[in-house]
């Protein structure tokens, strides 16, 4: 008979208590009632008494912290009576709770098929004894509905081209960044295009299928379905913002998409995500920063730079060492003299000719009206 | 059986570590309180060892916490540095006129900055079955009151080099600590957890991650005592394969959500916790940041959880029900994933 002496729960303040010193050397005599052990908690200095006669066994030792309810000494009947199966019995009942895994899938896996539509109970069942997860659910999806996009490109990574994914643009420019992709070096393909527009969806420009909403790059990117993605909306300069950063934080590629009939000279810096359509000419030293759309024939002359996520009209000129600065907007025709600075968030009309500098956060309507945006 | 358990640091010896260190190095540093002289030591055993070390030093008030309080302004104003001990975070309420008034006022109100170095420390929360008056969490009530800082570690942080920081802060400090902390071992990294500080101030936010894969479902952002709920939570979540990052800020007022945006707009989903009652609470503040900042990337309303607006009561099964628990926030989780 052996009884099992478990450290009790002395005040609500604690879940553990130290063991101080034993009262009684291992292996003698006690009696019931008898101190055995000294326990400290946080308020208080306790004695530990035996619950029945016989021989001590200590089961921990001056210094250890002992989880309320777990067994500190142990008596036994008998002399040299070995406690090992009490204890083995002790800590198989307490894995029970914990023991095999018998879910059948894990609560991701299950969120998962609730928005793939997968059958988990079918799966499941040709699955037996498994634990179905995430990448289960999302094998059998793809296998039931076939590869969503551009799946059938088998060639090797390394000299494939580059699957680029178009951010908007079902309206118009995702064509005519696609016409640029064909006509050029064949080193850049369409992958799909993602648009917000529910009507959109499940149609193809160009023959490239219109998938869906923005947010289904996340999952098109854990496939590897595309390799790097461009921005062709521009109504919101600061949502092209917000996208490339928020996308970019999180390892998705930016490329620059360059129609092949523009004109690069020497010495021309970009960043990437830049988007670059026909027949636009970039000057000797012009450095561009990430994330801009330029429409047709815009010609940006010598040493002038462009900041980032700005949207250009088609045929507007800048003349050498003009500074652009972020998130700024032109609408067609816009003309700059040299040496000017257009601030941040600025906003041009189309057919300006601008003579002067433009302060950050303005909208110029015509030569002479300036007002200030609204926060 | 019973292996030497490893003898790392609870909440409570971190900080009471910290008080007999800076007591040694700073004869400025004096401490008051109720109850707080050996062998009694504090109601939860902070000031253990204290005043026997530092007999001169250690102050034990009658109960009057408006009247200790306000002492301790004056000592700080006289360039004395006191650390005051709230028995009950519930008493902070009869302190609260000498802390609003008085010590947070003093620092701008006499025509040039004054130093004010005051620290208020208190355990706050429930659990323990301390009824009505000895279970809540009151901070709320202090928080945007100019000039005080209200400091709450997790026990993510070293809340003893928290406490040394409010002290080298040098301007009030109402420095919150979650009662069920105590007992607590300090988290480290660990199994499926990652800690790390996502920022570098006196009093930094904690990022622990269940996930080193992926990227993270849900960002769930709490204080204080939630890290006792969430870090097993955690645990168990990463065998559902749900990867939650949770912030865990030290500072709650004033606040800026900046250093959780990046979070926030990755995974889009955020669920904000605290103990305090729902109602005009941190989360509301929380919130209405990191919406006019994320809105645009949000797949999901922020979810908001609190402890329900009534009064604690003290039977255990009345307590759980009221207060916010593991099941409350993974019903959260999951909700915010359907």
């Amino acid at each position: 008979m052996i009884t099992l002496i478990r450290l009790p729960a002395v005040n609500p303040n604690d879940e553990r208590g130290t063991i101080i010193a034993w009262l009684k050397e291992a292996g003698v005599k006690v009696r019931k009632g008898e101190n055995i052990c000294e326990i400290e908690t946080s308020k208080a200095t306790v004695e530990l008494t035996a619950e029945a006669d016989g021989y001590l066994v200590h089961l921990a030792a001056p210094g250890d912290s002992v989880p309320v309810g777990k067994p500190v000494a142990a008596v036994t009947e008998t002399a040299g009576e070995d406690v090992a199966a009490a204890l083995k019995q002790e800590e198989s009942s307490a894995e029970k709770t914990g023991g095999a895994d018998e879910r059948r899938w894990t609560k991701k896996a299950f969120i998962v098929a609730r928005r793939t539509g997968v059958d988990l109970e079918t799966l499941a069942a040709r699955n037996p004894g498994k634990t179905l997860t995430e990448e289960d659910v999302l094998a059998a999806q793809s296998e039931a509905s076939g590869p969503s996009v551009d799946l059938t490109e088998r060639e090797f990574p390394d000299s494939r081209p580059e699957r680029v994914l178009l951010l908007g643009g079902a309206g118009g420019a995702g064509a005519i960044a696609i016409d640029a992709m064909r006509r050029g070096t064949g080193k850049q393909r369409p992958a799909a295009i993602l648009d917000n527009n529910p009507k959109a969806k499940g149609m193809t420009s160009m023959g490239v299928p219109i998938l869906g909403p923005l947010d289904m790059i996340d999952e098109l990117w854990q496939q590897q379905a595309f390799d790097a993605a461009v921005i062709l909306f521009t109504d919101d300069v600061k949502e092209r913002q917000a996208h490339f950063e928020r996308l970019t934080a999180r390892g998705i590629r930016f490329t620059n998409l360059i129609d092949p009939s523009v004109q690069l000279r020497s010495y021309v810096r970009m960043g990437v995500g830049n988007v670059i359509m026909a027949n636009c000419f970039f000057a000797l030293g012009v450095s561009l920063g990430d994330n801009n759309f330029f429409a047709s024939h815009t010609v940006v002359e010598h040493h002038s730079t462009v900041g980032s996520h700005c949207a250009i009209g088609p045929r507007c000129t800048t003349s050498g060492r003009v500074q652009i600065g972020d998130r700024v907007r032109f609408g067609m025709q816009v003309a700059i003299e040299p040496y000017l600075k257009i601030g941040s968030d600025s906003v041009v009309a189309s057919g300006i000719a601008l003579t002067s500098h433009v302060p950050e956060r303005t909208i110029v309507k015509s030569h002479a009206q300036y007002t200030t945006r609204e926060a | 059986m019973n292996a030497p358990l490893p003898a790392s640091t609870t909440y409570a010896k971190s900080l009471n570590a910290a008080l007999l260190e800076m007591m040694r190095e700073d004869e400025r540093i004096y401490f008051l309180g109720e109850d707080i002289l050996d062998p009694y030591g504090g109601a939860f055993k902070i000031s253990k060892g204290l005043s026997s070390a530092f007999p001169d030093r250690v102050i034990t008030t009658p109960i009057s916490e408006a009247g200790f309080t306000g002492l301790a302004t004056g000592m700080a104003l006289r360039g004395l540095r006191p650390i005051v001990e709230i028995m009950f975070g519930d008493f902070l309420a009869i302190a609260a006129d000498q802390i609003i008034n008085h010590m947070a006022k003093f620092v701008t109100m006499y025509g040039r900055d004054l130093e004010v170095p005051v620290v208020v420390r208190t355990p706050m929360g429930g659990g323990r079955g301390y009824g009505a008056t000895h279970s809540q969490s009151l901070e709320k009530i202090f928080l945007g009151t100019p000039n005080l800082t209200v400091v709450a570690p997790s026990h993510a942080h070293d809340p003893g080099q928290l406490l040394r920081n409010a002290v080298a802060l040098g301007r009030p400090v109402l420095f919150i600590e979650h009662k069920m902390l105590y007992p607590e071992t300090l988290l480290a990294s660990g199994g499926a957890l990652m800690i790390e500080p996502l920022t570098d101030e006196p009093f930094p936010t904690m990022l622990m991650k269940n996930f080193s894969r992926g990227a993270a479902d849900v960002l769930i952002v709490a204080y204080g005592g939630m890290s006792r709920l969430l870090a097993p939570l955690a645990r168990q979540m990463a065998e559902e394969e749900i990867n939650l990052a949770i912030a865990l800020p030290a500072l709650l007022s004033p606040m800026t959500v900046a250093p959780l945006l990046p979070l926030a707009a990755q995974c889009g989903r955020v669920l904000l916790v605290e103990e305090g009652t729902t109602g005009f609470d941190w989360g509301a503040e929380v919130a209405a940041q990191l919406y006019a900042a994320t809105y645009k990337t949000l797949k999901a309303p922020i979810a908001r959880l609190a402890s329900r607006a009534e009064i604690i009561p003290t039977s255990t099964a009345g307590e759980n029900a009221m207060l916010v628990g593991a099941a409350d926030i993974e019903s959260k989780i999951l909700e915010l994933l359907a």
